[in-house]
């Protein structure tokens, strides 16, 4: 290997890195506010990959038909709860997302339009699944809540299929077209991606830092009886929760999908590098889910060099040493069982 | 009559294929091989609460060994099978020597890693036909007769019935109740000297075997093999067959089982002509229906329309005989500890601790809260291991031996926190006291040959409830006890280990005036029969009345030692224990 | 005194153990009330069942407003706060964020949060001093303060306190229980559970003795101390 290829892979790995980052990083925030282990997530970065790839063709996305139904029933909920103000909420602001699309699909929104749209229509679809899926389960055991997100990541592809069906699309890139720095090219649009990342961790450290926002999800997941006494109702830490992990995913899946084509089911094994990256920063720790992701990005672009036909084999059987590490860690920390 | 039941409906089974059509002996066959698979998973998930999506890749190592022995070396498929079970098992044997010591989410999580890991490696490697897979498997035959069409069917619901019975015979057993106590029952198992890496690793290898049955009897009805129907949607297939089936349920397993081979096949048959998409209407239905079925019907199917199954314990001679007591002990102090010390962090929770209890003698441990007895009572009973220090029970130093090790040399522990199972019987808790004096493994429970010894640990169990005035309450489920019946069960659970020392944490906490009297005498008979009991206890009155001896902690030292009326009297156990100043 | 909390036929437990089995109280308003009995008793339950963390059937009343069904967040910001027997502070974040956390439900008043919080640091210097630290890194006695501390940021008028002398040297209890006493001035109402009894009653303005589930023993605090059957218990 020359020179020339380690850097396309070290600049591959950073750019699959960071999307692996990303999507770690709100898995832990998921998992550590609310116990649930998103595996839906990469539904949600395929979804919205697709419903760009729909709206450049010029197409009304297929997503409105979740969002709009998905509206409905959130709203039909609240109205049967008595909470009228949410009901209304919940068939307006749905109501006005998919009326906006309609107006607009056919016009050239150029990107920034079509990548608004797409977050307006995706992101609303992780705080709904929460209200749907998750909320009614909230006392139950971790284990049924996994079972329950494992349902809705079956859910979520059987639509995806249903209304993309089983072809691939792409988008164009933000940045087209490649520099050479110092005899290296780049690829512009890698390093869209990595400042987009960038960008967003810094917010996010700040949000968690700085805000009683940010600080008061950190305390549910610090200790959730705790942050009940002190007045912070879990099922809005989750609602919030799920909302950041949305938009997350939302823009990790408009930026993945100019770098590879994305299919009804690539979402899945995105969100599982993503995960991947999660476990090895114990589903705790921030700051190690994102090393964790620029690692396994790169295992990924090396492997994909040197032996691609086993470039999953290698990054899946590494999982179990690494699960391995990471209990022994865990469970000289913590000795209580779960009933 | 309903004895007969079962009967019954295993001859309505076995006509149904000479009435039924070739299309549904075809979902016939496909439920039953999913319901081999799903019955294991429910033994491992269900009541293990072992969460595995990887169950599929299970049938597919048996499914592509029977394929690449009968193809490449000409094998008899009859001989294959065996060598197929054997694969199998040998590969969960390795994967659950690595993973089963995995905690909470990381074991599911490991599933997938290695049932992905698994799928990309067959689809890979040209060896194995890479994506296409492999064909042309021979047929089942016997004496050159092709089992086909109803005689396919017949001997796939004869491998339900085997996989059905296994499974059962194993849930009723020694194995079987520890099995059932495994989900958030790990330290008091542990505390009864069973072996729970064991136990796992036993029900996850029968999970596989009964999968690898699954999959060499779909090798050779399908005579095709390739990767896909054993990858990873398949594995969360079968997860969903046992949820929607009731995950708890061996029933729920063939019913779900039912449910999800036939929908599916009414959803591709009506479907897809309203949507174009293969496949996806099946997802999304699936989907829903599991959401659903966990948020309004968690017990599934079976859950809803039947109560919780309890568990019919098959008929055992009530005139056993209870199992023999161990050798008398005879070394004294029966329990000593010398200078226990243990740190955690900056804070030293005990500081050397020195206590021993003879023979017939009740020691009482007492302090505030806070002042280190907990920790005592874990250096004793090995949960934790002293930074200095040692413990000998009837002389043997068991100061670094495993919990299970200390439970079976007989020292046996009740919890302040009850650790009963609620929905098990008094009797069947109690019977988990002799877990470690019986002998009888998984095999022979599979295949009944432990139905002697079950009576003698059921006569011991009983004679226990006897004992303590229980009797009466065995068929009740633990869950509906009281208070004070949930104390004495603890007791009468540690004594059916056949202990040689007894300790007790708390006994009396929550008990009313006259519970405590009862408790107190029943003590004083087991000292009288040659026990050694130490007993933490908050209530002085009750405690002091009862032992012979007293140590006092505070702050993890020992302040004090002596008789009763010793301790009563000493100027620093009063301002310690008694309150502040002015004692 | 007009009675701030009134209980009445409270059961309450954990799934199909009853530990509390038709109890009736009352806190008059201003008032320190001491529960006290063996352990296993149930005090842990009650001050759990009124603040909301367990099920419980039967009537509670703040003020005359009933708080039956209510969450733990409702009754919070009608003045129920629990200063729970297992602290429960937030480990890994600092002393002023616990502290800030503690205002959650005034986060809108933020020059009243910031007032507030000066006030905290202000009755615990302590505390002060150890702002930045995480609360996981706090001494027995600290964590009871910040623990405190954080319950008094939601302006409570009813502060239920489970053993806030547990784990801590005599010297700390009294000038804990020194706090809690020092809280009527303020007008605030508390429920004491304490296993330390004699302290306790010496604070206290009323007292309830609860045993097996059942209040069986209870009037003023100096009369109940001196009942024979309650100093042969618990004192000693």
């Amino acid at each position: 290997m020359n020179g020339m290829i380690a850097a396309l892979l070290a600049q591959d790995a950073l750019t699959s890195g960071a999307i692996y980052a990303l999507l770690a990083i709100s898995l832990v925030m998921v998992f550590s506010t609310t116990r649930i282990l998103l595996i839906p997530q990469g539904e949600i970065v395929s979804l919205s990959a697709l419903t760009l790839a729909s709206l450049e063709a010029g197409h009304v996305p297929g997503t409105l038909w979740l969002l709009g139904l998905g509206g409905l029933v959130v709203a039909g909920l609240q109205a049967l709860s008595g909470q009228i103000r949410g009901a209304v909420l919940w068939l307006a602001i749905p109501g006005a997302i998919i009326a906006a699309t309609r107006l607009l699909a056919a016009h050239d929104l150029g990107a920034a339009g079509r990548m608004t749209l797409t977050l307006a229509i995706c992101a609303p679809l992780s705080v709904i699944m929460y209200r749907l899926a998750f909320r009614p389960l909230a006392r139950a055991p971790t284990l049924v809540l996994l079972i329950v997100a494992m349902a809705v990541h079956v859910l979520l592809t059987g639509f995806s299929l249903m209304v993309f069906g089983p072809e691939g699309f792409r988008t164009r890139p933000l940045l087209p077209g490649t520099i050479t720095v110092a005899g290296m090219p780049l690829r512009l649009q890698a390093l869209v991606i990595i400042g987009t990342a960038a960008v967003l961790l810094t917010a996010m450290a700040l949000y968690f830092g700085r805000t009683l926002g940010g600080k008061a999800l950190r305390a549910t997941a610090s200790n959730a009886t705790g942050a009940r006494l002190v007045g912070i109702r879990p099922e809005a830490a989750g609602e919030v929760a799920f909302l950041l992990a949305g938009l997350i995913g939302c823009i990790s899946g408009m930026l993945i999908s100019s770098m590879t084509t994305i299919y009804f089911d690539t979402g899945f094994m995105i969100g599982l590098k993503g995960f991947m990256a999660a476990i090895m920063a114990g589903l705790g720790s921030y700051p190690l889910a994102a090393a964790g992701a620029v690692l396994i990005g790169g295992i990924e672009s090396y492997a994909s060099f040197y032996a691609s036909a086993f470039k999953d084999v290698i990054v899946f059987a590494l999982i179990i040493p690494v699960l391995i590490w990471r209990n022994m860690i865990d469970s000289r920390n913590r000795d209580e069982e779960e009933e | 009559m309903k004895a007969l039941a079962p009967f019954a409906a295993a001859l309505c089974l076995a006509a149904l294929p000479l009435v039924l059509p070739q299309y549904w002996l075809t979902l016939m066959n496909f439920t039953g091989l999913a319901a081999i698979v799903v019955l294991g998973l429910v033994l491992l998930t269900g009541v293990g609460g072992m969460t595995s999506f990887g169950q599929a890749a299970f049938v597919g190592i048996s499914a592509y060994t029977t394929a690449w022995f009968t193809t490449q070396a000409g094998l008899s498929p009859w001989l294959t099978l065996p060598l197929s079970l054997a694969v199998t098992a040998s590969a969960a044997l390795l994967i659950g020597l690595l993973t089963l010591g995995l905690r909470g989410h990381y074991l599911p999580l490991s599933t997938l890693a290695w049932s992905m890991a698994l799928f990309y490696l067959v689809g890979n490697l040209p060896q194995l036909g890479s994506h296409d897979g492999i064909g042309n498997l021979p047929p089942l035959s016997i004496a050159g007769h092709v089992l086909g069409g109803r005689a396919f069917t017949w001997l796939t619901w004869g491998a339900v019935g085997l996989a059905f019975l296994s499974a059962r015979n194993l849930l009723d057993s020694r194995t079987g109740r520890a099995l059932r106590a495994l989900r958030g029952g790990r330290i008091m198992l542990q505390a009864f000297g069973a072996d729970i890496r064991r136990l796992k690793l036993l029900v996850f290898v029968h999970a596989a075997v009964l999968a690898a049955l699954s999959g060499w009897l779909y090798a050779h009805m399908m005579r095709f093999v390739s990767p896909t129907p054993f990858g990873i949607s398949a594995g969360i297939d079968y997860l969903f067959m046992a949820v929607i089936g009731g995950a708890a349920s061996l029933w729920g397993a063939i019913i779900g089982s039912g449910a999800v081979v036939v929908a599916r096949d009414l959803l591709q048959d009506i479907v897809p002509g309203l949507t174009g998409a293969t496949g996806a209407t099946e997802l999304l239905v699936f989907g829903l229906v599991v959401v659903l079925v966990l948020q309004r019907a968690p017990g599934g199917i079976t859950g809803r329309f039947a109560p919780p199954p309890r568990l019919p314990r098959a008929a055992l001679s009530h005139d056993a005989t209870p199992l023999p007591p161990r050798p008398a002990m005879t070394a004294e102090p029966l329990l000593a500890a010398q200078g226990l010390t243990r740190r955690f962090g900056g804070l030293t929770a005990a500081n050397d601790i020195s206590l021993s209890v003879e023979k017939g003698r009740i020691l009482g441990l007492i302090g505030p809260n806070g002042a280190g007895k907990s920790t005592v009572f874990d250096l004793l009973t090995g949960v934790t291991v002293p930074d200095a220090g040692r413990v000998l029970l009837a002389g043997q130093d068991i100061t670094d031996s495993k919990q299970t090790a200390i439970a079976r040399a007989g020292l046996a522990r009740t919890f302040q926190h009850t650790r009963l199972r609620g929905d098990m019987t008094l009797l069947e808790n109690v019977a988990i006291g002799a877990h470690a004096r019986g002998g009888c493994g998984a095999l022979a429970s599979i295949f009944r040959r432990d139905r002697a010894e079950e009576a003698r640990i059921f006569a011991t169990a009983r004679a226990q409830l006897q004992r303590l005035g229980l009797e009466a309450r065995a068929e009740v489920l633990a869950g509906q006890l009281s208070q004070g019946e949930r104390r004495t069960a603890e007791i009468a659970r540690a004594l059916a280990s056949d202990p040689t020392v007894l300790l007790l944490d708390e006994p009396a906490a929550g008990l009313r005036h006259a519970e405590k009297q009862h408790l107190a005498s029943l003590l004083h008979q087991l000292r009288a029969e040659g026990l050694a009991i130490l007993i933490i206890e908050h209530d002085m009155r009750f405690l002091l009345d009862l032992v012979d001896r007293v140590v006092v902690l505070n702050f993890g030292q020992q302040i004090a030692e002596g008789t009763p009326d010793e301790v009563r009297a000493n100027p620093a156990v009063q301002s310690a224990y008694l309150g502040e100043g002015e004692a | 005194m007009s009675a701030l909390l009134q209980v009445s036929g409270l059961f309450a437990g954990y799934g199909q153990v009853e530990v509390l089995h038709d109890l009736t109280l009352e806190v008059p308003t201003g008032s320190v009330v001491a529960i006290i009995g063996p352990n296993g008793a149930g005090k842990t339950t009650l001050l759990k069942a009124l603040a909301g963390l367990l099920p419980a059937r039967g009537q509670m009343a703040l003020d005359g407003m009933p708080l039956a069904g209510l969450s733990v967040e409702a009754r919070l910001s009608h003045g129920v706060s629990l200063v729970p027997e297992t602290r429960e502070l937030f480990g890994d974040m600092s002393v002023a964020d616990n502290l800030a956390l503690g205002g959650f439900r005034h986060r809108r008043d933020r020059a009243g949060l910031a007032r507030d919080l000066q006030a905290a640091f202000a009755r615990f210097p302590r505390l002060a001093e150890r702002r930045a630290q995480y609360a996981s890194s706090l001494s027995g006695g600290e964590r009871q303060m910040l623990a405190l501390a954080r319950a008094m940021m939601s302006r409570p008028r009813l502060l239920l306190l489970d053993e806030p002398s547990l784990g801590l040297a005599p010297l700390i209890v009294r000038q804990v229980l020194e706090d809690v006493a020092g809280l009527r001035e303020q007008g605030i109402s508390v429920l004491l559970v304490e296993q330390n009894a004699r302290a306790a009653l010496k604070i206290a303005d009323l007292a309830y003795v609860l045993e097996g589930g059942r209040i069986t023993a209870s009037g003023p605090a100096d009369t109940v101390a001196q009942s024979p059957r309650v100093m042969e218990s618990y004192l000693g």
